[in-house]
């Protein structure tokens, strides 16, 4: 059995240390999710961008309950109505996620922290997702 | 550079067609156009036709080639423009270009679109590389455009308060607009109840709070002064325009972005801000002297935010305007008369286009039905996915 990313170079996920990979930039300083091919601060001229892994942890920064399935393109194989954020991980940069959180414990200002999940299984291997969980739950 | 003129405005209605094909629905709009400017396709030097372009150089919208091939080939300009869906407010920028420079006296600004049913998916053929954006929102996380939009309006719950009541009378008013409009495609009013009945899409946003998706075109003629005067007062001047992209900083996660990097003092939706700061710069006027505003109500959150963030009113004020009837037709500041993308449905390369045949209906006192009073200047704005923007502002 092989376990492989939904998006090969959406995250790190070694030995179930999860962490997002973004870039950041040397010159400005800002972090980019996913990784980016330039930066885009006008005023930063000669920053180069270095794969870098964000922080796991944050929080909700706003949310919602999708209750219509997705087009066919969603890898999330067991569909049924979830929740989607997005959650401050630090000032400037705040990123989109699938919330494995129950329904009534969403809240702006929830700490949370990043963790896997699969999203669908093969039949020789897993196709794992990225999700964010209350901090202190897994 | 020289003072552009709209001449005439055309639209074929709003609906789903499935027997109509686009280049078929694109000629309808510019018929009736020009019919409307008192003008032939032979006095035409240009088109310019609004499409879209999607992370990956992917696209859909109309080819403007197509329709002069099917109806006119006389060698003049044609010029397709990206813009997803403020790609009509941006054809129309590069149309009041073409004029006001003096290469050309007549030009057309067309958009047509047919949608597929449902979400507004993924076009095919992309890298699907982990730097796209809208690759990784679809596959990834199955983020829907109303799931941006909820987002929002959650936050704004959060911010200011709104209640679902409020963002439910967003919808009542749209469609209280829509039904003595003949072209809009839903034409029934609803009640707070209604509503707020009407299937949970993504909470906080119900099915009657959320644009569905159409099919539709629209076609504007711009002119310079030599056939503006031949019309005489049936011509509205241009009186500002301009085409706008974001500013680094912006707090919004952009559709198709899942990610966003806020920098202090930099305004939400800033593609859309940016276009409408600058049309106003060039109209030379303020927002008191506004009669009308047609955005784009993608959902019921921006018919309560786009007015704050364009600086019409506080933020946080919005609510209660609308509560008070201030944003309906015979308010303080009409939204939307017309009944807006929740009364039409976004089709969307052509939607900037429709609204700019909305102001000009308004301003000549042809809005039937909807017609808000003695409309001397009338001003719009639309945002298009990838950080487009785009505002016109005419003026009787
Ligand atoms: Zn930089």
């Amino acid at each position: 059995m092989t376990d492989i990313p939904v998006i090969e170079g959406l995250f790190a996920d070694d030995n179930d240390d999860i962490a997002l990979l973004g870039s950041h930039c040397t010159g400005c300083g800002s972090d980019y999710f996913p990784e980016a091919v330039g930066c885009s601060d006008p005023d930063c001229t000669d920053g180069e961008l270095r794969r870098c892994e964000l922080p796991t942890t944050g929080s909700l920064y706003s949310y919602s309950w999708q209750n219509y399935q997705p087009p066919p393109l969603f890898a999330l194989e067991q569909w049924k109505p979830y929740a989607i954020g997005t959650v401050e991980l630090q000032p400037g940069l705040r990123v989109l996620a699938r919330l494995d959180i129950p329904r009534e414990e969403l809240r702006i200002g929830l700490p949370v922290e990043l963790g896997r999940d699969v999203m669908a299984k093969g039949g020789d291997g897993t196709i794992s997702g990225y999700v964010f969980r209350q901090e202190g739950t897994s | 550079m020289r003072q552009v003129y709209v001449l005439g405005a055309g639209a074929h209605s709003w609906g789903k067609f499935p027997e109509i094909d686009q280049v078929s629905l694109a000629r309808t709009a510019i018929a009736e156009a020009l019919n409307d400017a008192d003008l032939t396709w032979r006095d035409v030097e240009g088109l310019v036709a609004a499409s879209s372009r999607f992370e990956g150089g992917m696209g859909w919208g109309l080819h403007g080639n197509e329709i002069l091939q099917n109806t006119s080939e006389a060698g003049i300009a044609c010029i397709n423009v990206g813009g997803a869906c403020a790609a009509g407010g941006i054809a129309f920028t590069t149309a009041h270009a073409l004029v006001a420079s003096g290469q050309y006296d007549c030009v057309i600004a067309a958009g047509a679109e047919r949608m597929p049913k449902g979400f507004i998916a993924r076009p095919p053929g992309g890298m699907d590389a982990v730097n796209d954006g809208d690759y990784v929102r679809w596959k990834a996380l199955g983020a829907t455009n109303p799931a941006y939009w909820a987002m929002e309006a959650r936050r704004r719950q959060h911010d200011h308060g709104t209640s679902a009541e409020t963002f439910a009378k967003a919808s009542v008013l749209m469609h209280a607009n829509a039904v003595g409009n003949k072209r809009a495609r839903y034409r029934k009013p609803c009640t707070v109840e209604e509503v707020l009945a009407s299937p949970e899409v993504a909470d906080p946003l119900h099915l009657l709070e959320i644009c569905a998706v159409s099919d539709g075109a629209a076609a504007v003629v711009l002119g310079s002064e030599h056939f503006a005067r031949r019309l005489g007062e049936r011509a509205l001047r241009v009186a500002g325009c301009a085409a706008a992209t974001g500013s680094f900083g912006d707090p919004a996660v952009r559709i198709p972005a899942v990610s966003a990097n806020p920098r202090a003092g930099v305004s939400h939706t800033s593609e859309v801000v940016n276009s409408v700061d600058r049309a106003m710069r060039m109209a030379g006027i303020e927002h008191k002297d506004i009669d009308l505003l047609e955005i784009a109500d993608n959902s019921v959150w921006q018919v309560l935010h786009w007015p704050e963030m364009l600086g019409f009113v506080e933020a946080g004020e919005a609510d209660h305007m609308l509560v008070c009837g201030e944003f309906g037709i015979d308010g303080a500041l009409p939204i939307n008369p017309s009944g807006g993308f929740l009364s039409f449905g976004e089709a969307t390369t052509a939607q900037a286009l429709l609204q700019i045949c909305e102001l000009a209906w308004q301003l000549r006192g042809e809005a039937e039905g909807h017609q808000v009073e003695n409309a001397q200047i009338a001003m719009s704005a639309v945002l298009g996915l990838g950080a487009n923007g785009a505002s016109v502002i005419l003026q009787k």
